[in-house]
């Protein structure tokens, strides 16, 4: 097969997922913005429509790869399995950029103006489209291009859903080519070929993108506000319903009585001490990276330069892959050859993937803790009595909190990426995600399972561990 | 003498474009003082400024923050609350918790009874109107309910100076009164300074012993209320509490013969002048409106042919065009 065929079925299946997946991710963000009142139900409605977004997809792989066994004499089955799993997390993507998107900066009323003045010439109709591009239609618009560079762009549970030959994917194709020794030269043509479908995406995505921040959706607007129908309803459910059930429910049972198993079986076992390690030195590089992506946004930001915020995103909106060939070429110039064999690369790779999604996350926590609430509430720490004691809980609140999740999330993110970990890792290194994708490939023991288990859990209480930590930290400098 | 709460020197705040603070030099002192100005002059970057948000790219502020480290007046548990503009509320907190736990700054062991902190609470969620949404956190809440709590909950944090960007301005102007009349009574029991900034003369009027006049980031006038209300040294300084009459000093004879031997401009607000009826007067109503609390009316005089709006309270027997009348001063 050429890399023109896994890019024409990848192209036509991102596309196809995005489509599909946005009268979907419209009716679970209104069921979401609907349900408002009910600060319980809200949250647990937001944290079921965008847990796909973080179930990594090395394990969504994993769990599903047997099932993609099974189907390995219908090419259609498979397709439509791997089709079925993206389809969960572009919804939940989707929901995403409507809830932060800042409401349409043309509203009803100034559409409606431009309607009255309808002389039906060509200039009127270009403004009136120009209208309805900045107006109405922008959020579907990024959400749907934002949809098919995810799906386009995805790897891992591609990768390990592919017993046979499907589901064809580019990025797959081209993994394997260069772990093959396809020469790195080759490689980046390659990547070039997979770019130009990614520009036709990201030129629009960057000049819809809002100038002036984020803001969360009240569920205010006319669109939410409406009462959705019992059967629209009742769809919304059931897509948070099957999206639990497929990214979390199912995974649980399907891996979690082996990997409780295969626990037992660990203990004493000669390559625990190994495999802690592996996580730890992973977690350490993750977090770097999250720091670093999180501190270069924050500068992007403060600099408030148009040009700058976009080279700064490009390179990570074009994917782990294409960012981990290309700096494995920028690395092999003689000049940076002291810094080849590190983890120089891997963190700055991990760094730069994660960026756009860092800028995301300041601007998001620029909305959440508003600098007059946090000044409200450092106000009260030269009080004495208990109102210090009020006025650093809500600091932590607003704001240590909230960094520590961003950190985290960007960290969960870096962590189990297989691409950037599996091409720019140290020689000497090998990065827990890399063994395990390896493993994975090779069906499913006990104690794989166990060690995918510990992969989540020790990274969890450490991170528990730190915000105890963090916590208890004299008051510091503000964020 | 009244104590120096502020201190500003040459203060800059760069902003884009232009500075958005330019130059200040102002003494801010004890009670309540208002900052006044048009959309875009700089009254929310002051106070944001002198709340210490914001620290001047230039010039020097001195006062209250730094000398309260260490030497805040006992009576008060804080040194300085706020009401920034957009309320600066905690999401996460509903109503009631924003209440208990700036007042819990009264209490100084965590482990005294709070009942005296509830009561409190409780006054302040009733004087606010806001009682029955006790329960609500901010996302829920209307503008005006969300101006509301960040009025009560500065009161409730009780401290020594409150400095308020555009307090109440999303409430309803039928029950806004009564709100001020809370922050006032407030004040008197208290002995609290207040710096606010609004666009309403009235309430500059009404509430500030001195007023703050801003433009473009540049003070134009900065001093006691009465004395901007009754003699502003200039006509743009003056707008900013109301209409005025001003009748440059060549202008009297042809207005006001009676004060033309006046060495200075002559400057009334609406109440005090009259315009009466009279089949002599040199001067003849060309059109009269009526807007609610003065009347702006235009007026000729017969023999140069001047033409002039005045402002001024109706008297009920003026209103016709073609009307002779004439011009006096309520002294």
């Amino acid at each position: 097969m050429t890399l023109e065929t896994a890019l024409a079925w990848s192209i036509g299946r991102s596309m196809l997922v995005t489509t599909v997946a946005l009268p979907m991710s419209l009716v679970v963000w209104r069921l979401i913005s609907a349900c408002q009142r009910s600060r319980r139900i809200h949250g647990l409605l937001v944290i079921a429509a965008l847990l796909p977004l973080f179930v990594p997809d090395l394990l969504t792989g994993f769990t599903y790869r047997m099932t993609s066994a099974r189907l390995i004499h219908s090419e259609l089955a498979t397709e439509i399995l791997y089709a079925a799993l993206l389809l969960f997390r572009i919804i939940a993507l989707q929901v995403a950029v409507r809830m932060i998107l800042p409401s349409s900066m043309v509203s009803a009323e100034a559409l409606y103006s431009w309607k009255l003045v309808q002389d039906g010439r060509a200039g009127w109709w270009l403004t009136w489209l120009r209208l309805q591009v900045q107006g109405p239609l922008r959020t579907p618009l990024i959400a749907w291009i934002g949809g098919a560079l995810f799906c386009f762009q995805e790897f891992e549970t591609a990768a390990l859903l592919q017993i046979d030959r499907h589901p064809i994917t580019w990025s797959v194709w081209l993994f394997d080519a260069h772990a093959a020794g396809e020469p790195l030269s080759r490689s980046l043509l390659f990547v070039s070929e997979a770019m130009v479908f990614q520009i036709v995406l990201l030129l629009p995505l960057i000049i819809l993108l809002p100038r002036r921040g984020l803001q969360i959706s009240t569920g205010n607007s006319s669109v939410a506000a409406s009462k959705s129908s019992p059967a629209v309803q009742a769809t919304a459910v059931g897509v948070l319903f099957a999206a639990l059930g497929a990214f979390l429910i199912w995974p649980l049972w399907a891996n979690g009585v082996e990997a409780f198993r295969g626990l037992r079986a660990l203990t004493g076992h000669s390559n625990l001490a190994l495999r802690c390690q592996q996580i730890l030195y992973s977690l350490l590089a993750a977090t770097v990276a999250s720091v670093g992506s999180l501190q270069l946004a924050i500068g992007v930001r403060a600099i408030g330069r148009q040009w700058v915020t976009l080279l700064a995103v490009v390179p990570g909106l074009c994917g782990s892959l294409v960012v981990s060939l290309t700096l494995l070429a920028v690395f092999q110039v003689p000049v940076l050859h002291a810094v080849y064999d590190s983890w120089l690369p891997m963190i700055v790779a991990s760094t730069l993937w994660m960026l756009p999604r860092a800028l995301l996350l300041v601007l998001l926590l620029e909305v959440l803790s508003p600098r007059t609430s946090i000044h409200s509430a450092s106000l009260l720490c030269v009080a004495g009595g208990t109102a210090v004691v009020h006025g650093r809980n809500l600091i932590w609140q607003l704001v240590r909190v909230r960094w520590l999740i961003a950190t985290v999330v960007l960290a969960h993110w870096c962590f189990w990426d297989v691409a950037v970990a599996s091409t720019l890792r140290p020689v000497r290194f090998e990065p827990i995600v890399v063994r395990l994708y390896n493993e994975m490939h090779y069906g499913r023991i006990e104690s794989l399972a166990a060690i995918t288990l510990l992969t989540l859990v020790i990274p969890a209480g450490l991170i528990c561990i730190a915000a105890v930590v963090w916590k208890r930290l004299p008051e510091g400098d503000k964020l | 003498m009244a104590d120096v709460l502020w201190e500003l020197k040459h203060v800059v705040l760069a902003g884009d474009p232009g500075n958005r603070v330019d130059g200040v030099s102002l003494t801010v002192t004890d009670g309540v003082t208002a900052v006044i100005g048009y959309s875009g002059a700089g009254k929310t970057s002051l106070l944001n400024l002198l709340a210490g948000l914001d620290s001047p790219s230039s010039g020097v502020i001195s006062g209250l923050i730094e000398r309260d480290e260490a030497g805040r007046k006992k009576a008060f548990p804080l040194p300085l609350y706020w009401v920034p503009q957009d309320g600066g509320l905690w999401p996460q907190l509903t109503i009631r918790r924003h209440l208990e736990v700036v007042s819990a700054a009264e209490l100084r062991d965590p482990a005294d009874s709070s009942d005296e902190s509830q009561e409190l609470t409780d006054k302040l969620l009733a004087q606010f109107d806001l009682t029955h949404r006790q329960q609500a956190v901010p996302g829920t809440l209307s503008k005006g309910e969300q101006s509301r709590l960040s009025v009560a909950r500065a009161l409730a944090a009780n401290p020594a100076v409150l400095v308020m960007d555009e307090p109440l301005a999303h409430v309803d102007s039928v029950r806004r009164p009564q709100y001020w009349h809370v922050i006032r009574e407030h004040l008197d029991r208290t002995g609290a300074s207040l710096v606010f900034s609004t666009h309403e003369p009235e309430v500059v009027i009404r509430e500030a012993e001195s007023v703050v006049c801003l433009d473009e980031g540049r003070v134009l006038y900065a001093g006691p209320t009465a004395e901007l209300y009754n003699d502003p040294p200039d006509a743009a300084a003056a707008g900013f509490l109301g209409p005025i009459n001003w009748f440059e000093k060549d202008e009297l004879p042809t207005w006001l013969p009676q004060h033309s031997g006046s060495e200075n401009a002559v400057r009334v607000r609406p109440e005090a002048l009259k315009v009466e009826p009279d089949e002599n007067g040199a001067m003849e109503i060309l059109s009269f409106r009526f807007s609610g609390s003065y009347a702006e009316t235009v007026v000729k005089n017969l023999k140069s042919f001047a033409v002039k709006t005045i402002v001024h309270r109706p008297s009920g027997k003026v209103h016709d065009p073609g009307q002779r009348i004439v011009i006096k001063i309520n002294l």
